[in-house]
């Protein structure tokens, strides 16, 4: 075929179709594939990654039923929940603060963009380590100070119940992504027409309605779009919770993406663990329509 | 005349409030820079304690510069027994493959994606975008499936191959593709030139800025992943950093100091590189979004 005798257009079309076809075919295997092996496996018994199809029997939904049986599952469940709203409250209302003073109102403010990001490109797994002696619940720097201080039983952190080894987690993990919803945050607020804040002063206004009034409804879009990426982030907490506590202690911090682990790789059932993945899938799908739906009430363009 | 007067008025007003405005800007920006003192303290308590003895990691009160400094924990976690090196030349030889197929494979897809005109282009768009919103956590069970079908699993590619096919480096460079004005390629198509043409004349020197922060976001997520690594390599000499200094952490506990060099020695590469090229990190995140 000459390549040169076809029309522009055509070339065009011909041209895309070759470049895109390594990343697509990739993908296909790599990402998309995953999804139908995944939804295939939620509806068969297979216990262990096979390639002998022969014993794979077709069970319906009940592995559906099975998992929305299981206490731990809805356990987890529970526990990732309650790790995601307070992810997300935390560090939107964190960032949004930081962001509003680092941005025009204090000297230093590139020293400071450096300090607080700079915990976001380092390595998670490495940090975990340094915190796990951080907070210490014996000898720890944490709790020595706390003690100095006169706090006589100092929290037990990274070994203690529910209601404190999550927010510990969760505390380092905002710590951890705090940098990158910042750095958004000040790229938006730069965009903030500064007439709008002048017009706004000769009118009497203070910092506060200021804030309220012009600020945050013209920052709005980047607000709804740090929205999102922290609730993926909330979810992405696999990495950070095995390195801290392994889903411990018990299984005080198995959250879904752990337990899921758990059911595929430590106690062979990898048909659990699929069914679990859709069921993620389903509420993260949910979760985004909400999301969606939502913005248009608050959300100005 | 009326507007001239209520500006005097403000800036009389304004020259009286500077003094205390300044000042309470002073008093905010010592409380900020405290907290981000604060906030790398954990660095700081790393690096020290990694020139430590074992015996005054925990020492209290906390002592900045150590007394006796020594090196032993370097010496001793580098040498034949611990894999550390193994991991680090591990991750090394996998940071440069991925960076080599992602320069190979994303320029060409975010150039069609970008520039070219063809069926359903828009639609697989939208598909690609779609994959953005789920967390890869949450697809660790399908991923090892399809790896270990495809005899991938327990090598570096299976890793290699998952951050080379993700979508959200191909968006950042198709962002930046759209900035390039369209005149510049349509002039050299009229001129006679296909597009492999303009694209590898025209459009990869140009894009010399979206390259490098590629490749700066490639080098440090996949230097920081553990969590693909931990599932997909299972043999401890083809094991990367991350899962490696994890392994050492739990199989040496009361190792501290030790376990501090080995914390600091991960990191060292990244802030590094970090501190350097500060600039290309954050305008790519800025730029074009990000990722959690």
């Amino acid at each position: 075929m000459k390549f040169k005798n076809l029309s522009v257009s055509r070339q065009e079309e011909l041209t895309g179709y070759l470049f895109m076809l390594p990343f697509f075919i990739g993908f296909m295997i790599f990402q998309g594939f995953p999804f139908l092996i995944t939804v295939f496996t939620s509806f068969t018994n297979m216990r262990f990654i096979t390639k002998d199809l022969s014993k794979i029997k077709f069970v319906g939904f009940d592995n559906y039923i099975s998992v929305l049986k299981d206490p731990d599952f809805i356990n987890a469940f529970g526990r990732s929940l309650y790790f995601s709203v307070l992810y997300v409250v935390l560090i939107m209302m964190i960032s949004m603060a930081l962001a509003y003073f680092l941005n025009d109102k204090i000297f230093g403010c590139k020293l400071n963009r450096t300090l607080y990001f700079l915990p976001y490109i380092s390595n998670i797994v490495a940090i975990s380590v340094v915190w796990q002696l951080l907070l210490d619940n014996k000898e720890g720097p944490v709790n020595m100070v706390l003690k100095a201080i006169g706090i006589v039983n100092p929290p037990d952190w990274l070994v203690g119940n529910t209601q404190i080894v999550i927010p510990t987690i969760v505390i380092i993990s905002v710590w951890y992504g705090l940098g990158l919803n910042l750095v958004t945050y000040l790229a938006a607020l730069q965009e903030v027409p500064k007439s709008l804040y002048e017009s706004a002063d000769i009118d009497g206004a203070n910092e506060l309605q200021k804030f309220m009034n012009i600020t945050v409804p013209w920052i709005s879009p980047t607000t709804f779009f740090l929205l999102i990426t922290s609730v993926i982030a909330s979810m992405q907490n696999f990495a950070v919770i095995m390195s801290l506590t392994n889903g411990g202690p018990g299984n005080e911090s198995t959250v879904l993406s752990i337990y899921t682990y758990q059911q595929a790789f430590n106690f062979n059932r990898m048909q659990m663990g699929a069914t679990q993945s859709v069921y993620m899938l389903i509420v993260l799908a949910l979760i985004a329509i909400i999301q969606w739906r939502g913005q248009k009430k608050w959300v100005h363009y | 005349m009326g507007s001239l007067l209520i500006k005097k008025e403000n800036s009389a007003a304004g020259s009286q409030n500077s003094k205390k405005a300044n000042t309470t800007k002073i008093i905010i920006s010592i409380i900020i820079t405290v907290f981000g003192i604060l906030n790398i303290f954990p660095f700081v308590f790393m690096l020290s304690s990694a020139f430590k003895l074992n015996v005054n990691v925990f020492e209290y009160p906390f002592r900045l510069i150590p007394n006796p400094l020594v090196m032993d924990n370097f010496k001793e976690i580098l040498s034949v027994q611990y894999h550390f090196v193994k991991w680090y030349s591990n991750t090394i030889v996998l940071v440069v493959i991925t960076i080599t197929l992602r320069v190979l494979i994303v320029g060409i897809t975010a150039y069609a994606l970008a520039r070219l005109k063809f069926r359903g282009r828009d639609q697989l768009f939208f598909v690609f975008l779609l994959t953005l919103m789920i967390p890869s956590d949450s697809l660790l069970v399908p991923r090892y499936m399809v790896l270990s079908y495809l005899r991938l699993t327990d090598t570096m590619w299976s890793i290699a191959l998952l951050f080379t096919f993700e979508f959200f480096l191909v968006f950042l460079v198709r962002q930046f593709y759209l900035t390039i004005p369209n005149e510049l390629t349509e002039a050299a198509i009229i001129d006679g030139c296909n597009h492999f043409e303009v694209f590898f004349r025209i459009i990869l020197p140009l894009s010399k800025p979206a390259m490098i922060t590629m490749i700066l976001f490639t080098f440090v997520w996949q230097w920081n992943d553990f969590t693909d690594p931990f599932i997909f390599i299972s043999s401890s000499d083809k094991q990367m950093i991350a899962v490696g200094i994890r392994s050492f952490a739990t199989e040496h506990g009361q190792r501290y100091a030790m376990q501090m060099a080995g914390s600091t020695l991960t990191l060292l590469p990244v802030i590094g590189v970090f501190l350097f090229v500060q600039k290309y990190f954050i305008e790519g995140i800025t730029t074009s979004g990000i990722k959690g």
